[in-house]
C-alpha cells in the first residue's frame, strides 16, 4: 500500500516537473512548431506510400484517402521499368543500388581514411609543412569557387578521370576540410604521452597510429563514415555529371522522373518507384540509429 | 657514442619523414593536381574561345566576359541574380530557425529526441524522394484548392515560384540542426549556470551564451554561405530538368542548365567557366569582407 503511494507520487511529480517544461511560451511555440514541421515529413512520406498503392482512378479522386484497393502491382511494374539506359544497356535496380554502395562506399572510404591520417599527421607531427596544409585547407573553405561545373568536367575529360569511377575515388584521397577540423580536434584531445610510451616500448610510426592513436578515435571515424555515406548515397548531381556511364539509384530515379513512357506515366507507378529508393536509406538509419545520433563536437565526441 | 646518437636520430628521423610523406604525398599531389589545377584550368577556359568548324581553341582575350557581363545586363539574366538573393535570404532564415530548433532540443525539452529522429529524415532520404513527393502532390489541383487556386501549384510560374521558396524553407530549416545539437553539446554547462545566477532567462542563455559559444561554427556558415548570394536557389534541375521557366531560374540554375544540355559542349565550358570567374571576382572580397567583420564584431562568451 505504502509503495503504490510512493510510486504513485514520484509519477505524478515526474509529469509535473515534466509539465513544467512547457511554462516557458518559447517551450510551447517551438513544440506546437516542431510537431507541425515534423508531421510534415511523416505526412510526405505517408502520402507517398498510399498513393504508391492506389490504382490511377483512385489516386484522382481520392487523393488523400487510403487505397480502395491496394495495388501492390505498382511496385512490381516501378522494380521493373525503373532503369537507366547508358550505351543501350539496361541498368536496372539491383545494379543501380549496386552502384550507388560503390560509389558512396568509395568514395567515403578513401577521403575519410586519408582526412582522417592527414589530420593526425597535421596536429601529431607538428612541423612547417603540417601547418601549411592545415591552413591552406582552411584558407580554401573560405574562397568561394562558383559554378565551374564546365570548366571541372573539360579537366576531368583532359586528364581521363571523366566517366571512370575509380581514378575518381584516388582523387578523392585528400583533405575534406570540415571532417580534417573534427579529426584535428580528436587527435589535439589525446595526449602525446600514449605515443611516448609506444615509442619508447619499440612501436614504429605505423603500428603507433594503427593499433593506438586510430583506435582511440575509431567512434568519430564511424560516425563522420556514416554521416559522410548517406550524402553520397543520396548524390545524384555528381554521377549525373561525371559519371555518365555509372547511374545510381538517385540518377535512376531522376530519370525515371523525366521518363514519359505508358508503364511509368502513372503518378502511382513514380510513387511506388520512389519508395523503393529510399526504403534502403531508411533501413540504413534504423540499423544505425545510434551511429547516426551521436554527437560530434569541437572539442571531440559526446555521446 | 655521440656520433652514434646521431646516426640514430637520423635514421629516426628518416623513418619519421618516410612515414609522414608516405601519407601526406598523395593528398598534396591531389590537391595540387586536381584542385589547383582545376582553378587554373577555369581559369585559362574563361579566356579561350572554341571554333566548331576546325576543331581549335583560341586566345580570346575578354570577349567571354563581355559576353557575360552582356547577358547579365541586356540578356534578362539580371532577374537570376534577384532570384539568388531571395534564396538567399531564405538561406539566411533557415540558418536562424536550425539554431533555434536545435536549442529547443539541446535544452531537452518534451520530445526533443523524437523532433531530433524526425529532422534528419531530410538528410537521410535523397532530395530527389523528397522533390518527387513534393512535386506530385502539390500538383495536384485537389490539393491546390486548399488555397483556392485551380491549378497545379507547379504549373503556373508566379505560383511555382512561391512553392519552391516554400519547398526550400521546408528543406532547408532542419539542414543545420544535427550538428548544432552537437556543438551546443560542448557548451561548458558552468558557463550556462553563472548566466542563470547573473539573472538570464533561456532567451537570455540563447543569446549571451549558445550564440557567442557556437560563434566559430556559425561564423564559418556565414563565411562560406556568401556564395549563396549569387548562387543560391531551389533544386529546379531536380523539379524541372533543364525546362524550368525563365523566371524560377536562378544564376547557377542558369550556368548549370547550360553546360547539363550538353555537357562536351566546349564554348559553354567557356562561357560557364567566364561567368564563373567574374561571379568569383565579385564574391570573394565580399567573403573576406565577411570573415573580417565576424572576426572583428563578433560576439564574446565573457
Amino acid at each position: 500500500m505504502e509503495k503504490s503511494v510512493v510510486l504513485r507520487g514520484t509519477g505524478r511529480k515526474r509529469v509535473k516537473k515534466y509539465f513544467a517544461k512547457f511554462k516557458s511560451p518559447f517551450a510551447v511555440i517551438m513544440f506546437l512548431f516542431l510537431l507541425v514541421y515534423a508531421g510534415t515529413f511523416i505526412y510526405t512520406i505517408y502520402w507517398g506510400l498510399i498513393s504508391s498503392l492506389k490504382a490511377p482512378s483512385d489516386y484522382y479522386v481520392n487523393l488523400y484517402g487510403l487505397p480502395k484497393k491496394w495495388e501492390f502491382g505498382n511496385y512490381t511494374l516501378a522494380f521493373s521499368e525503373l532503369y537507366v539506359v547508358v550505351n543501350n544497356m539496361r541498368y536496372y535496380l539491383p545494379q543501380l543500388f549496386f552502384n550507388s554502395f560503390i560509389y558512396a562506399f568509395g568514395n567515403v572510404a578513401t577521403s575519410t581514411v586519408s582526412t582522417c591520417f592527414c589530420a593526425y599527421l597535421c596536429q601529431k607531427y607538428k612541423c612547417k609543412l603540417s601547418s601549411i596544409i592545415y591552413n591552406t585547407y582552411l584558407f580554401m573553405l573560405i574562397i568561394p569557387i562558383v559554378g565551374s561545373v564546365g570548366a571541372n568536367i573539360s579537366f576531368r575529360i583532359a586528364i581521363g578521370i571523366y566517366d571512370n569511377i575509380w581514378l575518381g575515388f584516388i582523387t578523392n584521397i585528400g583533405f575534406n576540410t570540415a571532417p580534417l577540423m573534427i579529426y584535428y580536434a580528436a587527435f589535439a584531445a589525446i595526449p602525446n604521452d600514449y605515443m611516448d610510451a609506444a615509442t619508447v616500448d619499440g612501436a614504429g610510426h605505423w603500428r603507433i597510429l594503427l593499433t593506438i592513436m586510430f583506435p582511440m578515435i575509431k567512434v568519430p571515424f564511424a560516425i563522420m563514415f556514416l554521416t559522410a555515406f548517406m550524402p553520397q548515397w543520396n548524390d545524384y548531381m555528381s554521377p549525373l555529371i561525371y559519371l555518365p556511364s555509372w547511374p545510381t539509384a538517385a540518377v535512376g530515379l531522376y530519370r525515371f522522373q523525366m521518363m514519359s513512357t505508358n508503364a511509368t506515366a502513372s503518378v502511382n507507378v513514380r510513387m511506388a518507384a520512389t519508395m523503393i529508393v529510399c526504403l534502403p536509406c531508411l533501413v540504413l538509419f534504423i540499423v544505425f540509429r545510434k551511429q547516426f545520433m551521436g554527437n560530434i563536437t569541437f572539442g571531440g565526441i559526446k555521446g | 657514442m655521440k656520433n652514434e646518437r646521431a646516426l640514430k636520430n637520423k635514421k629516426t628521423d628518416w623513418k619519421k619523414w618516410g612515414f609522414y610523406f608516405s601519407i601526406m604525398t598523395l593528398p598534396i599531389i591531389n590537391f595540387i593536381g586536381f584542385t589547383c589545377g582545376g582553378l587554373l584550368n577555369t581559369v585559362g577556359l574563361g579566356f579561350f574561345g572554341y571554333d566548331v568548324k576546325t576543331d581549335t581553341t583560341y586566345w580570346n582575350n575578354f570577349a567571354n566576359f563581355i559576353d557575360v557581363f552582356r547577358a547579365l545586363t541586356e540578356g534578362g539574366i539580371a532577374r537570376t541574380f534577384l532570384v539568388s538573393l531571395i534564396y538567399y535570404a531564405i538561406g539566411l532564415i533557415n540558418m536562424a530557425m536550425g539554431y533555434i530548433m536545435a536549442f529547443y532540443i539541446y535544452k531537452k525539452l518534451p520530445w526533443g529526441e523524437f523532433f531530433r529522429i524526425l529532422l534528419f529524415m531530410p538528410s537521410i532520404i535523397t532530395g530527389m524522394v523528397w522533390v518527387s513527393l513534393f512535386k506530385y502532390l502539390v500538383r495536384e489541383p485537389a490539393f491546390a484548392q486548399l488555397f483556392g487556386l485551380e491549378y497545379g501549384l507547379l504549373s503556373m510560374p508566379n505560383t511555382a515560384f512561391y512553392t519552391l521558396m516554400f519547398y526550400t524553407l521546408w528543406m532547408g530549416m532542419c539542414g543545420g540542426v544535427f550538428s548544432s545539437v552537437g556543438f551546443m553539446g560542448g557548451v561548458s554547462p558552468e558557463l550556462v549556470d553563472s548566466c542563470y545566477i547573473d539573472g538570464c532567462n533561456r532567451y537570455g542563455e540563447f543569446i549571451h551564451v549558445i550564440i557567442p559559444a557556437l560563434w566559430p561554427f556559425l561564423s564559418v556558415n556565414l563565411i562560406t554561405g556568401v556564395v549563396g548570394l549569387f548562387m543560391s536557389g531551389p533544386p529546379l534541375f531536380a523539379f524541372f530538368d533543364t525546362s524550368a521557366d525563365r523566371s524560377l531560374w536562378s544564376f547557377d540554375y542558369y550556368l548549370f542548365s547550360m553546360v547539363m544540355k550538353d555537357p562536351s559542349n566546349k564554348p559553354n565550358q567557356m562561357y560557364s567557366a567566364a561567368a564563373s570567374l567574374l561571379v568569383t571576382a565579385v564574391v570573394a572580397p565580399i567573403t573576406f569582407g565577411v570573415k573580417w567583420l565576424c572576426n572583428k564584431y563578433g560576439p564574446n562568451e565573457d
